[in-house]
């Protein structure tokens, strides 16, 4: 007869709520977030590491939710690129991604998003070598790269207040 | 892509954690940043009844502790809080340029580990594929089968390779390992830890973990760097790796210590090569000379295991040797 397969509780508050689902315990949290909680913004472009479109922030550090259980977020805050307009509006790094036409096909923009939040939370006004070497780990096969480079080079310029491009 | 089903188990100490081991042994594996195991297991090159996180045990584990003659770095310290450490930073800068030459920034540096890096697997073209791309071919030693693809018919042996950056460096650093079980501990050198074995390529028990690593307390006069050459300057393993220790007093050098990445099971340490450095000056001519040699000692390891020809990888040893111990020299010489 096959074992027992038990599943456990995983709860943690996801763009700000709190969730409670029962999921398998090797399921990632790229599946918990795209198929139990519907947030598809996350992308799984490789599944293995590679390619950085299921970046999200647990606890404030990036990781890749494809490699990453969700067991090991459980009580943590993660934030999606769901939770990044806030009450209707699109954040600053979404507008300006969208102004500097860093968005082509768009599957790479929510790790791409991601990676923005990150580095601009650590370093407000990144040179280009620090916004190179941070989205490094992401791939976009329709920019060339520029445009993205230059969405977020033009959010560390923007002083606070006049950041809506 | 999906995971197959295993437990999850996140014990809340390290003597919990030992005894969940010591009774699960070879069936489970610990899990720590999971860039390395969880990509093994989506492509069925392992298969744990249960994973055991070590998340919980990071703030006892992680973090860089100087005591009176050696440092103390915790297993769970991540790649990002290594390499920033002050100390490291400042004095071991070729620790510093290997951990962060790992992968990329959002991938793992935040969330793997130096343990991890250590523990990962040997790699190899034929090994890390997809099960479906695998399925073409029969299993090698490292599956468990009885012949190595690259290695040829007269192959007895897997000849996949380290291409972990920071065992390629804190080799060359002369670093030991603390392995602990709920038996009790030891220590162990990292020549000794890394076994030169691909199918088992570390000493670790089944019961064992990795707490931290031992590290000599960085002296005046020595210089450290780390070489990698790889596809790109992001996210791809080393296809090459020196990683290089010098060190000079009086303006000749009393200690040079090198180890290759991605050419052998362990990182590979020349020292017949490097021994004729002592008591010289670093001089271009010398460092050349120790250069050539290593390429020399190191053509036998090369075959075709990796993604670039091994005819290049064998050119690019002396290369890539003479970058290290100029770079080292000028370290160990006060410069940057
Ligand atoms: C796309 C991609 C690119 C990569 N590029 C590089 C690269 O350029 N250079 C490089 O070196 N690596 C690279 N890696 C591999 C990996 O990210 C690193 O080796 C990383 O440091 C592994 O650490 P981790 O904490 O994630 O390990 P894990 O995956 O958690 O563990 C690795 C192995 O060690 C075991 N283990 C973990 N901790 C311990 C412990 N304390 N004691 C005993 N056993 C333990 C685990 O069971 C597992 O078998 C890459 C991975 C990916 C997916
Ligand atoms: S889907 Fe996670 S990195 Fe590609
Ligand atoms: S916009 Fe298409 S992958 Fe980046």
């Amino acid at each position: 007869m096959d074992k027992p397969r038990p599943k456990q509780i995983f709860s943690a508050q996801v763009n700000g709520q709190w969730v409670e689902l029962l999921i398998a315990p090797q399921e990632t949290l790229l599946e918990v977030l795209r198929d139990h909680l519907e947030l598809t913004g996350s992308k799984e472009g490789c599944g293995e590491g590679v390619c950085g479109a299921c970046t999200v922030l647990v606890d404030n550090q990036p990781r890749r939710a494809c490699l990453t259980l969700a067991l090991e977020a459980q009580g943590l805050p993660v934030l999606t690129v769901e939770g990044l307009a806030q009450g209707g509006e699109l954040s600053r790094e979404q507008r300006s991604f969208i102004a500097h036409g860093a968005i082509q096909c768009g599957y790479c923009a929510p790790g791409m998003l991601m990676a923005t939040r990150d580095l601009l939370s650590r370093q407000p006004t990144p040179g280009e070598e620090a916004i190179r070497r941070q989205i490094s780990g992401h791939v976009c096969r329709c920019t060339g790269y520029a445009k993205i480079v230059e969405a977020v080079a033009a959010l560390g310029q923007a002083s606070p207040g006049e950041d809506r491009p | 892509m999906s995971l197959p089903y295993f437990e999850y188990l996140a014990p809340q100490g390290l003597a919990e954690a030992l005894e969940l081991k010591a009774l699960w042994g070879q069936r489970a594996a610990w899990l720590s940043g999971g860039s390395d195991l969880l990509v093994r297991a989506k492509q069925g090159l392992v298969s744990p009844e249960a994973v055991i996180s070590l998340k919980n045990l990071s703030p006892k584990l992680s973090g860089l502790r100087e005591e009176a003659d050696h440092l103390r770095l915790g297993a769970q310290t991540t790649l990002h809080q290594a390499l920033n450490h002050p100390l490291i930073a400042r004095e071991l800068p070729g620790l510093a340029e290997a951990l962060s030459a790992i992968g990329a920034p959002t991938l793992q540096q935040r969330v793997a580990t130096v343990g991890g890096n250590l523990c990962a697997q040997t790699r190899c073209l034929h090994y890390n594929q997809s099960a479906l791309w695998r399925a073409g071919l029969a299993p090698c030693f490292k599956l468990g089968g009885e012949l190595c693809h690259p290695g040829g018919a007269t192959a007895d042996r897997c000849r996949s390779t380290c291409q972990s950056d920071g065992a390629v460096m804190l080799t060359a650093l002369g670093a030991s390992v603390v392995l602990q079980s709920s038996a009790g501990q030891r220590a162990l050198a990292l020549s000794d830890f890394f076994t030169g074995q691909g199918e088992r390529p570390q000493d670790l028990a089944p019961d064992e973990l990795l707490t931290h690593i031992i590290l000599e307390r960085p002296e005046p006069g020595l210089g450290t760097t780390y070489i990698k050459m790889a596809s790109r300057g992001a996210m791809d393993f080393p296809l090459l790796s020196a990683g290089a220790a010098l060190r000079v007093e009086g303006g000749l050098v009393t200690s040079a210590r090198l180890a290759l990445g991605a050419v052998f099971a362990a990182p590979l340490v020349l020292k017949t090569a490097m021994d004729p450095l002592l008591g010289l000056p670093p001089t271009p001519e010398n460092l050349a000379q120790a250069a050539a040699q290593a390429g020399r000692d190191a053509a036998p390891f090369m075959i075709e295991n990796h993604s670039a020809p091994a005819a290049w990888r064998a050119q690019m040893v002396p290369v890539a040797v003479e970058r290290a111990l100029a770079k080292a020299a000028q370290r160990a010489l006060g410069g940057v």
